[in-house]
């Protein structure tokens, strides 16, 4: 990658100085950029996708295509919005193209049904019961701390929809997570 | 954050959030970052030939068109040019800055 800053410099300046520098094409300040955010979108397409290597992979798209498309984002403030949004298309995308969401659904429901109660479900598996959308709404709200309209705009979901799919995640989760004693914190 | 999120299920979310090593994710990233910046090199390379490949296809076509349409501005503005220079032509000129003259009330005394 090119250098333009040294390697510190980058790590101590400021997140909107390093996308100004990547949306100059700094491809070292783009590289700083990722070493930063990394974390916070894998984790977010894990909750989605409770799959590790599968999230992995979308975070790389995501990245990349911010990469590709950077020099088009209107703010340097908004890029952590801007790439979360990328990574929850890249996630809808997914999920389109794969079997449907239902099938998925069933197979954890004989899961849970032949196990009996006294499995522990953890978060992920509890998250992962949820409808796509809702479990969208709710990891955007609990895990990302965004607001209704933030999500509402991120997920590009009506408000009013995001509200209902929280308040009824959320009591599905609340139910599903007491039910295995998990929600003791 | 939201006005009506369960404090329970945020303080279980914080608790589970996973702090992630960054060295292999990021190696893999580079591989990926590389391919991707080939393919647009090459994509902008064809581009690029595509639009000379056109340029050089359409461009006689252009040429051809663009002088005939100055050569028929050409006589167009210099039939104009006499009418304008005759005396009928500069009366009327002479009466259309008059009435510009009077329409912006250059002509009243102050």
């Amino acid at each position: 990658m090119r250098q333009g800053l040294a390697a510190n410099a980058l790590a101590a300046a400021s997140e909107v100085a390093v996308v100004l520098l990547a949306m100059n094409g700094d491809d070292a300040a783009y590289g700083e950029l990722v070493r930063r955010r990394q974390g916070s979108i894998r984790n977010l397409l894990r909750r989605l996708t409770r799959d590790a290597a599968l999230a992995d992979d979308l975070a790389q798209q995501t990245f990349v295509q911010g990469w590709l498309s950077i020099r088009g984002l209107k703010a340097p403030g908004a890029f952590a919005g801007w790439l979360r949004k990328l990574a929850v298309n890249f996630w809808l995308q997914n999920v389109r193209s794969s079997r449907p969401e239902v099938a998925i659904e069933e197979d954890l429901r004989t899961e849970f049904t032949a196990s009996g109660a006294a499995q522990r479900l953890d978060l992920d598996a509890a998250l992962a019961r949820l409808p796509g959308d809702v479990r969208l709404c709710i990891v955007l709200a609990y895990s990302e701390g965004l607001s209704h309209g933030e999500i509402s705009q991120t997920a590009a979901i009506p408000l009013g929809t995001v509200k209902s799919h929280i308040a009824r995640g959320s009591a599905r989760l609340r139910e599903l997570l007491q039910g295995y004693g998990d929600m003791h914190v | 954050m939201s006005e009506e999120n369960d404090a329970q299920l945020l303080a279980l979310f914080a608790r589970s959030h996973a702090a992630l090593p960054s060295t292999d994710f990021r190696e893999s990233f580079g591989v990926r970052l590389e391919r991707a910046r080939r393919i647009r090199t090459l994509r902008r390379i064809a581009l690029l030939a595509a639009a000379a490949i056109l340029a050089a296809w359409f461009m006689p076509s252009i040429l051809q068109r663009t002088a005939a349409a100055a050569h028929t501005l050409g006589e167009f503005s210099g039939s104009y040019i006499r009418l304008v220079i005759s005396p009928a032509g500069w009366a009327v000129s002479t009466l259309i800055a008059l009435g510009v003259l009077v329409r912006t009330g250059s002509l009243r005394r102050r």
